[in-house]
Protein backbone atom coordinates (compact mmCIF):
# COMPACT_ATOMS: atom_id res chain seq x y z
CA UNK A 1 0.00 0.00 0.00
CA UNK A 2 1.35 3.40 -0.79
CA UNK A 3 1.63 5.95 2.01
CA UNK A 4 -1.53 7.67 3.05
CA UNK A 5 -1.75 10.94 1.22
CA UNK A 6 -3.94 13.80 0.57
CA UNK A 7 -7.39 14.29 0.74
CA UNK A 8 -10.07 14.30 -0.85
CA UNK A 9 -11.66 14.07 -3.97
CA UNK A 10 -10.01 11.29 -5.65
CA UNK A 11 -8.05 8.46 -4.52
CA UNK A 12 -8.10 5.03 -3.15
CA UNK A 13 -6.22 2.39 -1.39
CA UNK A 14 -8.25 0.09 0.78
CA UNK A 15 -11.58 -1.18 -0.38
CA UNK A 16 -14.55 0.60 1.07
CA UNK A 17 -16.29 -2.69 0.85
CA UNK A 18 -14.05 -3.58 3.78
CA UNK A 19 -14.06 -0.44 5.91
CA UNK A 20 -12.73 -2.22 8.97
CA UNK A 21 -9.39 -2.48 7.22
CA UNK A 22 -9.06 1.27 7.38
CA UNK A 23 -10.24 1.89 10.92
CA UNK A 24 -6.83 2.67 12.25
CA UNK A 25 -6.14 5.32 9.69
CA UNK A 26 -9.25 7.34 9.39
CA UNK A 27 -11.23 10.12 10.87
CA UNK A 28 -8.28 12.27 11.61
CA UNK A 29 -6.97 10.24 14.54
CA UNK A 30 -4.01 8.65 12.88
CA UNK A 31 -1.64 8.80 9.94
CA UNK A 32 0.01 11.80 8.37
CA UNK A 33 -1.92 14.82 7.25
CA UNK A 34 -2.09 15.42 3.53
CA UNK A 35 0.15 18.09 2.13
CA UNK A 36 -1.38 21.34 0.97
CA UNK A 37 -0.11 20.76 -2.56
CA UNK A 38 -1.82 17.36 -2.68
CA UNK A 39 -5.04 18.90 -1.41
CA UNK A 40 -4.87 21.64 -4.02
CA UNK A 41 -4.16 19.12 -6.79
CA UNK A 42 -7.03 16.88 -5.74
CA UNK A 43 -9.52 19.72 -5.55
CA UNK A 44 -8.42 21.19 -8.87
CA UNK A 45 -9.02 17.75 -10.33
CA UNK A 46 -12.44 17.62 -8.69
CA UNK A 47 -13.35 21.04 -10.10
CA UNK A 48 -12.24 19.96 -13.58
CA UNK A 49 -14.27 16.75 -13.26
CA UNK A 50 -17.30 18.71 -12.13
CA UNK A 51 -17.02 21.13 -15.03
CA UNK A 52 -16.39 18.32 -17.51
CA UNK A 53 -19.64 16.64 -16.58
CA UNK A 54 -21.72 19.62 -15.53
CA UNK A 55 -20.83 22.38 -17.97
CA UNK A 56 -23.26 21.37 -20.75
CA UNK A 57 -26.19 21.54 -18.33
CA UNK A 58 -24.89 24.72 -16.72
CA UNK A 59 -25.31 26.23 -20.20
CA UNK A 60 -28.85 24.93 -20.70
CA UNK A 61 -31.76 27.37 -20.58
CA UNK A 62 -34.28 24.72 -19.56
CA UNK A 63 -32.21 23.98 -16.48
CA UNK A 64 -32.10 27.66 -15.50
CA UNK A 65 -35.84 27.89 -15.96
CA UNK A 66 -36.58 24.74 -13.99
CA UNK A 67 -34.27 25.81 -11.21
CA UNK A 68 -36.39 28.92 -10.98
CA UNK A 69 -39.81 27.28 -11.13
CA UNK A 70 -39.36 23.83 -9.57
CA UNK A 71 -41.15 23.32 -6.26
CA UNK A 72 -38.68 23.29 -3.33
CA UNK A 73 -39.85 19.83 -2.26
CA UNK A 74 -38.99 18.39 -5.67
CA UNK A 75 -35.57 20.03 -5.57
CA UNK A 76 -34.99 18.46 -2.16
CA UNK A 77 -35.99 15.02 -3.49
CA UNK A 78 -33.59 15.37 -6.43
CA UNK A 79 -30.78 16.58 -4.17
CA UNK A 80 -31.33 13.67 -1.77
CA UNK A 81 -31.31 11.13 -4.60
CA UNK A 82 -28.22 12.72 -6.08
CA UNK A 83 -26.42 12.70 -2.75
CA UNK A 84 -27.11 8.98 -2.38
CA UNK A 85 -25.64 8.45 -5.84
CA UNK A 86 -22.61 10.60 -5.00
CA UNK A 87 -21.99 8.44 -1.93
CA UNK A 88 -22.19 5.39 -4.18
CA UNK A 89 -19.84 6.94 -6.75
CA UNK A 90 -17.34 7.87 -4.04
CA UNK A 91 -17.50 4.37 -2.61
CA UNK A 92 -16.84 2.85 -6.02
CA UNK A 93 -14.47 5.27 -7.66
CA UNK A 94 -13.81 8.48 -5.82
CA UNK A 95 -12.00 9.72 -2.80
CA UNK A 96 -9.43 7.95 -0.76
CA UNK A 97 -9.77 4.33 0.22
CA UNK A 98 -8.24 4.66 3.67
CA UNK A 99 -11.36 5.84 5.36
CA UNK A 100 -14.28 4.74 7.44
CA UNK A 101 -17.89 5.06 6.37
CA UNK A 102 -18.00 8.32 8.33
CA UNK A 103 -15.12 9.63 6.26
CA UNK A 104 -16.91 8.47 3.11
CA UNK A 105 -19.94 10.48 4.21
CA UNK A 106 -17.81 13.57 4.86
CA UNK A 107 -16.08 13.20 1.49
CA UNK A 108 -19.46 12.94 -0.23
CA UNK A 109 -20.75 16.03 1.57
CA UNK A 110 -17.58 17.78 0.45
CA UNK A 111 -18.27 16.74 -3.16
CA UNK A 112 -21.80 18.11 -3.00
CA UNK A 113 -20.83 21.34 -1.26
CA UNK A 114 -17.95 21.94 -3.65
CA UNK A 115 -20.34 21.35 -6.53
CA UNK A 116 -22.67 24.04 -5.20
CA UNK A 117 -19.79 26.51 -5.23
CA UNK A 118 -18.81 25.46 -8.77
CA UNK A 119 -22.40 25.78 -10.01
CA UNK A 120 -22.79 29.17 -8.32
CA UNK A 121 -19.58 30.56 -9.80
CA UNK A 122 -20.35 29.37 -13.34
CA UNK A 123 -23.95 30.62 -13.16
CA UNK A 124 -22.69 33.99 -11.91
CA UNK A 125 -20.12 34.20 -14.71
CA UNK A 126 -22.90 33.43 -17.21
CA UNK A 127 -25.09 36.14 -15.66
CA UNK A 128 -27.70 33.57 -14.57
CA UNK A 129 -27.66 34.49 -10.88
CA UNK A 130 -27.64 38.02 -9.59
CA UNK A 131 -28.91 39.54 -6.35
CA UNK A 132 -31.91 41.18 -8.03
CA UNK A 133 -33.16 37.81 -9.31
CA UNK A 134 -34.37 36.99 -5.78
CA UNK A 135 -33.11 34.32 -3.42
CA UNK A 136 -35.60 31.71 -4.66
CA UNK A 137 -34.18 31.88 -8.17
CA UNK A 138 -30.57 31.93 -7.02
CA UNK A 139 -30.91 28.99 -4.60
CA UNK A 140 -33.11 26.98 -6.98
CA UNK A 141 -30.67 27.28 -9.87
CA UNK A 142 -27.66 26.44 -7.70
CA UNK A 143 -29.42 23.44 -6.17
CA UNK A 144 -30.51 21.99 -9.52
CA UNK A 145 -27.26 22.63 -11.39
CA UNK A 146 -25.10 21.33 -8.55
CA UNK A 147 -26.49 17.86 -9.24
CA UNK A 148 -24.67 17.08 -12.51
CA UNK A 149 -21.58 18.90 -11.26
CA UNK A 150 -21.51 16.69 -8.16
CA UNK A 151 -21.43 13.59 -10.33
CA UNK A 152 -18.33 14.99 -12.04
CA UNK A 153 -16.54 15.81 -8.79
CA UNK A 154 -17.29 12.36 -7.41
CA UNK A 155 -16.16 10.64 -10.61
CA UNK A 156 -13.04 12.75 -11.08
CA UNK A 157 -10.75 9.98 -9.85
CA UNK A 158 -11.99 7.59 -12.51
CA UNK A 159 -12.03 10.19 -15.24
CA UNK A 160 -8.86 12.12 -14.53
CA UNK A 161 -6.39 10.25 -12.34
CA UNK A 162 -3.82 7.70 -13.27
CA UNK A 163 -2.94 4.38 -11.69
CA UNK A 164 0.26 5.69 -10.12
CA UNK A 165 -1.78 8.17 -8.13
CA UNK A 166 -4.00 5.41 -6.92
CA UNK A 167 -7.04 6.61 -8.74
CA UNK A 168 -9.26 3.97 -10.05
CA UNK A 169 -11.98 1.65 -9.14
CA UNK A 170 -13.01 -0.37 -6.25
CA UNK A 171 -14.96 -3.57 -5.95
CA UNK A 172 -18.47 -2.26 -5.84
CA UNK A 173 -20.65 -5.29 -5.29
CA UNK A 174 -24.08 -5.61 -6.83
CA UNK A 175 -25.61 -2.76 -4.83
CA UNK A 176 -22.70 -0.43 -5.59
CA UNK A 177 -23.00 -1.26 -9.26
CA UNK A 178 -26.66 -0.33 -9.16
CA UNK A 179 -25.66 3.02 -7.62
CA UNK A 180 -23.37 3.52 -10.60
CA UNK A 181 -26.22 2.61 -12.95
CA UNK A 182 -28.57 5.01 -11.17
CA UNK A 183 -26.04 7.81 -11.42
CA UNK A 184 -25.54 7.26 -15.14
CA UNK A 185 -29.27 7.05 -15.71
CA UNK A 186 -29.91 10.24 -13.75
CA UNK A 187 -27.15 12.19 -15.48
CA UNK A 188 -28.10 11.18 -19.02
CA UNK A 189 -31.85 11.58 -18.48
CA UNK A 190 -31.27 14.93 -16.75
CA UNK A 191 -29.91 16.22 -20.04
CA UNK A 192 -33.17 15.34 -21.79
CA UNK A 193 -35.94 15.57 -19.21
CA UNK A 194 -36.34 19.38 -19.18
CA UNK A 195 -36.72 19.66 -22.95
CA UNK A 196 -39.99 19.95 -24.86
CA UNK A 197 -39.06 16.89 -26.88
CA UNK A 198 -39.85 14.60 -23.95
CA UNK A 199 -43.52 15.61 -24.00
CA UNK A 200 -43.60 15.37 -27.79
CA UNK A 201 -41.99 11.93 -28.04
CA UNK A 202 -43.83 10.56 -25.02
CA UNK A 203 -47.20 11.71 -26.30
CA UNK A 204 -46.73 10.41 -29.83
CA UNK A 205 -45.33 6.99 -28.91
CA UNK A 206 -47.93 4.31 -29.69
CA UNK A 207 -47.95 0.87 -28.09
CA UNK A 208 -45.74 -0.90 -30.68
CA UNK A 209 -43.16 1.87 -30.43
CA UNK A 210 -43.20 1.70 -26.65
CA UNK A 211 -42.58 -2.05 -26.84
CA UNK A 212 -39.72 -1.52 -29.28
CA UNK A 213 -38.24 1.10 -26.94
CA UNK A 214 -38.38 -1.35 -24.03
CA UNK A 215 -36.70 -4.04 -26.14
CA UNK A 216 -33.96 -1.70 -27.33
CA UNK A 217 -33.29 -0.47 -23.79
CA UNK A 218 -32.97 -4.02 -22.49
CA UNK A 219 -30.77 -5.16 -25.37
CA UNK A 220 -28.37 -2.21 -24.96
CA UNK A 221 -28.14 -2.82 -21.22
CA UNK A 222 -27.70 -6.55 -21.61
CA UNK A 223 -25.02 -6.19 -24.31
CA UNK A 224 -23.08 -3.79 -22.09
CA UNK A 225 -23.27 -5.97 -19.02
CA UNK A 226 -22.47 -9.09 -21.02
CA UNK A 227 -19.35 -7.38 -22.38
CA UNK A 228 -18.24 -6.43 -18.87
CA UNK A 229 -19.01 -9.94 -17.64
CA UNK A 230 -16.94 -11.48 -20.44
CA UNK A 231 -14.06 -9.11 -19.63
CA UNK A 232 -14.13 -10.47 -16.09
CA UNK A 233 -13.83 -13.98 -17.46
CA UNK A 234 -17.34 -15.10 -16.68
CA UNK A 235 -19.20 -17.08 -19.31
CA UNK A 236 -22.47 -17.37 -17.42
CA UNK A 237 -25.54 -15.24 -18.02
CA UNK A 238 -26.68 -15.82 -14.46
CA UNK A 239 -24.87 -15.30 -11.16
CA UNK A 240 -25.21 -16.59 -7.65
CA UNK A 241 -27.68 -13.95 -6.55
CA UNK A 242 -30.61 -12.19 -8.21
CA UNK A 243 -28.45 -9.12 -8.91
CA UNK A 244 -25.47 -11.10 -10.19
CA UNK A 245 -24.87 -11.95 -13.83
CA UNK A 246 -25.85 -9.99 -16.94
CA UNK A 247 -29.49 -11.06 -16.93
CA UNK A 248 -30.23 -10.09 -13.33
CA UNK A 249 -28.22 -6.90 -13.54
CA UNK A 250 -29.91 -5.86 -16.79
CA UNK A 251 -33.37 -6.23 -15.29
CA UNK A 252 -32.39 -4.40 -12.11
CA UNK A 253 -30.64 -1.60 -14.00
CA UNK A 254 -33.63 -1.13 -16.32
CA UNK A 255 -35.99 -0.96 -13.36
CA UNK A 256 -33.76 1.76 -11.89
CA UNK A 257 -33.69 3.58 -15.23
CA UNK A 258 -37.51 3.62 -15.34
CA UNK A 259 -37.66 4.82 -11.73
CA UNK A 260 -35.18 7.60 -12.48
CA UNK A 261 -37.24 8.56 -15.54
CA UNK A 262 -40.42 8.81 -13.50
CA UNK A 263 -38.76 10.86 -10.74
CA UNK A 264 -37.36 13.31 -13.30
CA UNK A 265 -40.69 13.61 -15.13
CA UNK A 266 -42.38 14.26 -11.79
CA UNK A 267 -39.73 16.79 -10.82
CA UNK A 268 -40.12 18.72 -14.07
CA UNK A 269 -43.93 18.75 -13.80
CA UNK A 270 -44.40 16.48 -16.80
CA UNK A 271 -46.65 13.83 -15.26
CA UNK A 272 -49.52 16.03 -14.11
CA UNK A 273 -52.60 15.54 -16.22
CA UNK A 274 -51.26 12.49 -18.04
CA UNK A 275 -53.40 9.37 -18.33
CA UNK A 276 -51.83 6.03 -17.43
CA UNK A 277 -51.12 5.09 -21.05
CA UNK A 278 -49.46 8.44 -21.77
CA UNK A 279 -47.51 8.23 -18.51
CA UNK A 280 -46.11 4.83 -19.50
CA UNK A 281 -45.15 6.25 -22.90
CA UNK A 282 -43.30 9.18 -21.31
CA UNK A 283 -41.48 7.01 -18.76
CA UNK A 284 -40.45 4.35 -21.28
CA UNK A 285 -39.27 6.82 -23.93
CA UNK A 286 -37.20 8.81 -21.43
CA UNK A 287 -36.15 5.41 -20.10
CA UNK A 288 -34.32 4.73 -23.36
CA UNK A 289 -31.91 7.53 -22.49
CA UNK A 290 -31.76 6.55 -18.84
CA UNK A 291 -31.05 2.91 -19.67
CA UNK A 292 -28.26 3.92 -22.02
CA UNK A 293 -26.85 6.18 -19.30
CA UNK A 294 -26.97 3.33 -16.81
CA UNK A 295 -25.05 1.11 -19.22
CA UNK A 296 -22.57 3.81 -20.20
CA UNK A 297 -21.81 4.58 -16.56
CA UNK A 298 -20.89 0.95 -15.98
CA UNK A 299 -18.30 1.24 -18.72
CA UNK A 300 -17.01 4.70 -17.80
CA UNK A 301 -16.95 4.26 -14.04
CA UNK A 302 -16.15 0.60 -14.04
CA UNK A 303 -17.53 -2.29 -12.16
CA UNK A 304 -14.76 -3.06 -9.78
CA UNK A 305 -13.30 -5.87 -11.80
CA UNK A 306 -9.83 -4.35 -11.55
CA UNK A 307 -10.01 -4.20 -7.81
CA UNK A 308 -11.38 -7.71 -7.63
CA UNK A 309 -8.57 -9.01 -9.76
CA UNK A 310 -6.02 -7.23 -7.56
CA UNK A 311 -7.67 -8.58 -4.44
CA UNK A 312 -7.64 -12.09 -5.86
CA UNK A 313 -3.95 -11.73 -6.72
CA UNK B 1 -5.66 9.98 7.65
CA UNK B 2 -5.63 13.48 9.10
CA UNK B 3 -7.11 16.37 7.21
CA UNK B 4 -4.94 19.41 6.85
CA UNK B 5 -6.15 22.94 7.50
CA UNK B 6 -7.10 23.53 3.88
CA UNK B 7 -9.19 20.36 3.76
CA UNK B 8 -10.98 21.32 6.95
CA UNK B 9 -11.67 24.77 5.53
CA UNK B 10 -13.11 23.27 2.34
CA UNK B 11 -15.19 20.79 4.31
CA UNK B 12 -16.61 23.51 6.57
CA UNK B 13 -17.38 25.72 3.57
CA UNK B 14 -19.04 22.79 1.81
CA UNK B 15 -21.19 21.97 4.83
CA UNK B 16 -22.17 25.63 5.13
CA UNK B 17 -23.22 25.70 1.46
CA UNK B 18 -25.29 22.53 1.83
CA UNK B 19 -26.92 23.71 5.04
CA UNK B 20 -27.73 27.05 3.45
CA UNK B 21 -29.23 25.63 0.26
CA UNK B 22 -31.06 22.71 1.86
CA UNK B 23 -32.20 24.81 4.81
CA UNK B 24 -33.66 27.44 2.52
CA UNK B 25 -35.43 24.81 0.39
CA UNK B 26 -36.90 23.13 3.48
CA UNK B 27 -38.22 26.45 4.78
CA UNK B 28 -39.62 27.25 1.35
CA UNK B 29 -41.21 23.81 1.00
CA UNK B 30 -42.87 24.06 4.40
CA UNK B 31 -43.80 27.71 4.56
CA UNK B 32 -43.72 29.32 1.17
CA UNK B 33 -43.77 26.75 -1.59
CA UNK B 34 -47.47 26.10 -1.20
CA UNK B 35 -48.44 29.73 -1.65
CA UNK B 36 -49.67 30.44 -5.16
CA UNK B 37 -48.10 33.09 -7.36
CA UNK B 38 -49.20 36.63 -6.51
CA UNK B 39 -48.21 38.92 -9.34
CA UNK B 40 -48.50 42.68 -9.47
CA UNK B 41 -47.13 45.49 -11.62
CA UNK B 42 -46.51 49.18 -11.08
CA UNK B 43 -45.28 51.92 -13.41
CA UNK B 44 -42.70 54.49 -12.36
CA UNK B 45 -43.82 57.63 -14.20
CA UNK B 46 -41.03 59.75 -12.67
CA UNK B 47 -38.38 57.68 -14.44
CA UNK B 48 -39.98 57.92 -17.87
CA UNK B 49 -37.51 58.89 -20.58
CA UNK B 50 -37.67 60.00 -24.17
CA UNK B 51 -36.65 57.40 -26.66
CA UNK B 52 -36.12 57.51 -30.39
CA UNK B 53 -39.52 58.81 -31.54
CA UNK B 54 -41.36 57.95 -28.36
CA UNK B 55 -41.46 57.65 -24.57
CA UNK B 56 -40.42 54.75 -22.32
CA UNK B 57 -41.85 54.14 -18.86
CA UNK B 58 -40.29 51.59 -16.44
CA UNK B 59 -42.77 48.97 -15.20
CA UNK B 60 -41.81 46.72 -12.28
CA UNK B 61 -43.50 43.33 -12.26
CA UNK B 62 -43.22 41.41 -8.99
CA UNK B 63 -44.32 38.04 -7.66
CA UNK B 64 -44.96 38.08 -3.90
CA UNK B 65 -46.23 34.50 -3.87
CA UNK B 66 -44.30 31.31 -3.21
CA UNK B 67 -44.80 29.66 -6.61
CA UNK B 68 -43.42 30.84 -9.92
CA UNK B 69 -45.56 32.51 -12.58
CA UNK B 70 -45.00 31.85 -16.29
CA UNK B 71 -45.87 33.88 -19.36
CA UNK B 72 -47.02 36.87 -17.32
CA UNK B 73 -48.83 39.26 -19.65
CA UNK B 74 -48.92 42.93 -18.60
CA UNK B 75 -51.03 45.60 -20.26
CA UNK B 76 -50.09 49.26 -19.90
CA UNK B 77 -52.62 51.88 -21.08
CA UNK B 78 -51.79 55.55 -21.50
CA UNK B 79 -53.44 58.65 -22.97
CA UNK B 80 -51.01 60.33 -25.34
CA UNK B 81 -52.20 63.54 -27.02
CA UNK B 82 -55.80 62.65 -26.16
CA UNK B 83 -55.58 59.22 -27.75
CA UNK B 84 -55.45 55.93 -25.82
CA UNK B 85 -52.41 53.75 -26.51
CA UNK B 86 -51.74 50.23 -25.22
CA UNK B 87 -48.32 48.68 -24.62
CA UNK B 88 -48.22 44.92 -24.01
CA UNK B 89 -45.36 43.31 -22.09
CA UNK B 90 -44.58 39.66 -21.33
CA UNK B 91 -42.41 38.04 -18.65
CA UNK B 92 -41.49 34.43 -19.49
CA UNK B 93 -40.65 33.30 -15.95
CA UNK B 94 -41.15 35.13 -12.65
CA UNK B 95 -40.04 33.10 -9.63
CA UNK B 96 -41.71 33.47 -6.25
CA UNK B 97 -40.36 36.46 -4.33
CA UNK B 98 -38.70 38.02 -7.36
CA UNK B 99 -39.32 41.03 -9.55
CA UNK B 100 -38.24 42.31 -12.92
CA UNK B 101 -38.26 45.72 -14.62
CA UNK B 102 -39.53 46.22 -18.16
CA UNK B 103 -40.04 49.29 -20.33
CA UNK B 104 -43.43 50.17 -21.79
CA UNK B 105 -43.19 52.20 -24.98
CA UNK B 106 -45.56 54.93 -26.24
CA UNK B 107 -45.52 57.39 -29.14
CA UNK B 108 -45.02 60.31 -26.74
CA UNK B 109 -45.09 61.38 -23.11
CA UNK B 110 -48.46 60.33 -21.57
CA UNK B 111 -50.85 63.10 -20.56
CA UNK B 112 -51.46 61.47 -17.15
CA UNK B 113 -50.58 58.40 -15.07
CA UNK B 114 -50.72 55.16 -17.01
CA UNK B 115 -53.01 52.25 -16.14
CA UNK B 116 -51.13 48.99 -15.49
CA UNK B 117 -52.69 45.56 -15.01
CA UNK B 118 -51.87 41.88 -15.23
CA UNK B 119 -54.01 40.33 -17.96
CA UNK B 120 -52.85 36.72 -17.73
CA UNK B 121 -50.27 34.21 -16.51
CA UNK B 122 -49.56 30.49 -16.28
CA UNK B 123 -48.64 28.48 -13.20
CA UNK B 124 -46.09 25.67 -13.54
Amino acid sequence: MRPASASAILRAEVSVANPDAAKGDSGGDGGAAASISDTVRDHVRAVVGGLLVGLPLLWTQEMWRNGETMHPLKLLVLLAASFAIVVGFNAVSGFRRDRSWFELLLDSLQSLGLSMFIAAIVLYVLGRIEPEFGIATVVGRIALLAIPVSFGTALASSLLSDEEEGGGREAAGPVGELFVAAGGALYFALNIAPTDEVRLVGSEADTPLVLVAIAVSLVVGFATLLTISRAKGSRSWFGDGPLDGPVGETIAAYAIALLVSYVLLWSFDLVEGLGFRALVGHVVMLGVVAAFGAAAARILVGDGSDARAEAAA
Amino acid sequence: MKRNALEWAILVASLAAIIGVVGYLVVEAVAEGGRPASVGAVADMDRGTASDGGWLIPVRVSNRGGSAALSVAVEVKAIVGGTEEVSELTVDVLAGGSEVELLAGFSGQPDEDVDVRIVGLETP
